[in-house]
């Protein structure tokens, strides 16, 4: 695969931008993961102090949201350690947020619930494939994982969710 | 029919639409990057965090590396877990240019009869403690970490460093020795006759105060076997004063190997 040529810009401004561009999803993809927005928030500051301070390694090999979600999903790995945020409820933490600026329809906090509550394992190969976009070898590298192991993960994360969601797979 | 993809893609950039990186958000990351290392000295401070450490290695010193580091990471009921499992003290060292490695030990945690996507079942895990070879004068550092840095402080698990706690440059430039990243992955292990490369496997790291790194690895579905043979790739490289890795010619000095190691449960 061919380099890119390396952004000669100084850190603190390729990272405000990455942050501009990418940061929302990312922020998305953390709360998601952690259940809580505060927690979702240091995982956030964590994923682009890492990018920052690794942005020599970063080779432009990969799409940059690629590379920062690999990052955010092991900030995650390593803020789940703590033990205290593992019984959270689920709406209480979804009500936390801010309201949302697109109009949003019943079905989405069932959807969203329905990730959140998945076992760690199967929640992180769900988010980076299905949200961030992932392809399923990107996200076998991100975790270090093999890609039969995504594959299989995925398919018991289907399992779960179609059980639980009618309608999952339909247009809604 | 929408794909799975895009409905939870669609329904989370609705749902959470509120979450957005603002300003505030921004100015944080430039804030806390732009941080200098702090050098003052504080001795009140280091011994308290030494005695903090040396209690805790007291506590943890009855039991196997590998045992202690994951009750420290996950609790005593994972320590319970490791402690029922198969211990296999190896003791077997690998050296690498500068750098030994020397693998402590194995466990092996059977069939607990419970989901293996979210228990403990099936799993091996280990410990490769490194350290200079033969006396050399290196600063060892683990990976992820800047030069900058305070030795020996898990910062990205939590850990706090005292104000005085000087860096791997400082500590670099005191002994006037080299910073070499060093580490010990395992890479593949063998199950039924084929070497499975890319399996799922886990690992983190820790430092000893004596300025020794300590990997720890767990590697999931492994089924209780006659014998485990893992390929353990390890590898290190100079980093210079500048923080520059040196990986490529003309002053390459990453040296790596696959160490491949077969590991037998004692007989009972």
């Amino acid at each position: 695969m061919a380099r890119r040529v390396p952004d000669e810009r100084p850190p603190d401004q390729v990272v405000g931008e990455l942050m501009r561009t990418h940061g929302d999803r990312i922020l998305r993809l953390c709360f998601v993961y952690l259940h809580d927005l505060h927690l979702a928030e240091d995982a956030l500051q964590e994923t682009f102090l890492k990018a920052w301070r690794g942005y020599h390694t970063f080779r432009g090999d990969a799409d940059p949201l690629t590379w920062l979600s690999r990052i955010a999903i092991n900030v995650c790995k390593d803020l789940h350690k703590s033990a205290w945020h593992r019984h959270v409820n689920l709406a209480l933490s979804l009500d936390s947020l801010p309201e949302p600026s697109t109009p949003a329809i019943e079905t989405d906090d069932t959807l969203i619930k329905s990730v959140m509550a998945l076992p760690r394992k199967l929640r992180e190969v769900v988010l980076l494939v299905y949200y961030t976009g992932l392809e399923k070898e990107e996200a076998a590298k991100a975790l270090g994982i093999s890609l039969p192991t995504v594959y299989r993960r995925l398919n018991k994360a289907q399992d779960i969710l179609k059980q639980e969601l009618e309608g999952w797979h339909d247009e809604t | 029919m929408m794909k799975p993809e895009q409905q939870l893609k669609t329904a989370m950039d609705r749902r959470l639409s509120g979450l957005k990186v603002t300003d505030r958000h921004i100015q944080q990351v430039m804030a806390k990057a732009q941080e200098k290392p702090k050098m003052k000295r504080n001795r009140v401070l280091i011994i308290s965090f030494a005695a903090v450490a040396l209690l805790g290695t007291a506590i943890a010193a009855s039991l196997p590396a590998t045992t202690a580091w994951f009750q420290q990471l996950y609790g005593q009921k994972k320590a319970e877990t490791l402690q029922s499992g198969t211990l296999m003290p190896m003791h077997e060292t690998r050296i690498l240019g500068e750098v030994q490695y020397e693998w402590l030990e194995t466990i092996h945690v059977g069939d607990t009869g419970q989901n293996e996507f979210i228990t403990d079942s099936n799993m091996l895990y280990g410990t490769v403690k490194i350290t200079p070879a033969n006396g050399a004068n290196l600063v060892l550092i683990p990976e992820d970490f800047r030069i900058t840095d305070p030795a020996g402080y898990h910062i990205f698990m939590g850990e706090k460093a005292p104000e005085s706690a000087p860096s791997y440059l400082d500590l670099a430039k005191e002994k006037d020795a080299k910073i070499v990243l060093a580490k010990a992955v395992p890479h593949g292990i063998l199950i039924d006759g084929v070497l499975q490369q890319g399996w799922e496997i886990g690992y983190s790291y820790a430092f000893d105060h004596d300025g020794s790194l300590h990997y720890y690895f767990e590697i999931p579905m492994v089924k209780t076997m006659p014998e485990y043979t893992i390929l353990m790739r390890i590898n290190n490289w100079v980093i210079t004063r500048e923080g520059q890795w040196l990986r490529e010619e003309p002053h390459n000095t990453w040296l790596k190997e696959d160490w491949i190691v077969t590991i037998k449960p004692p007989k009972q």
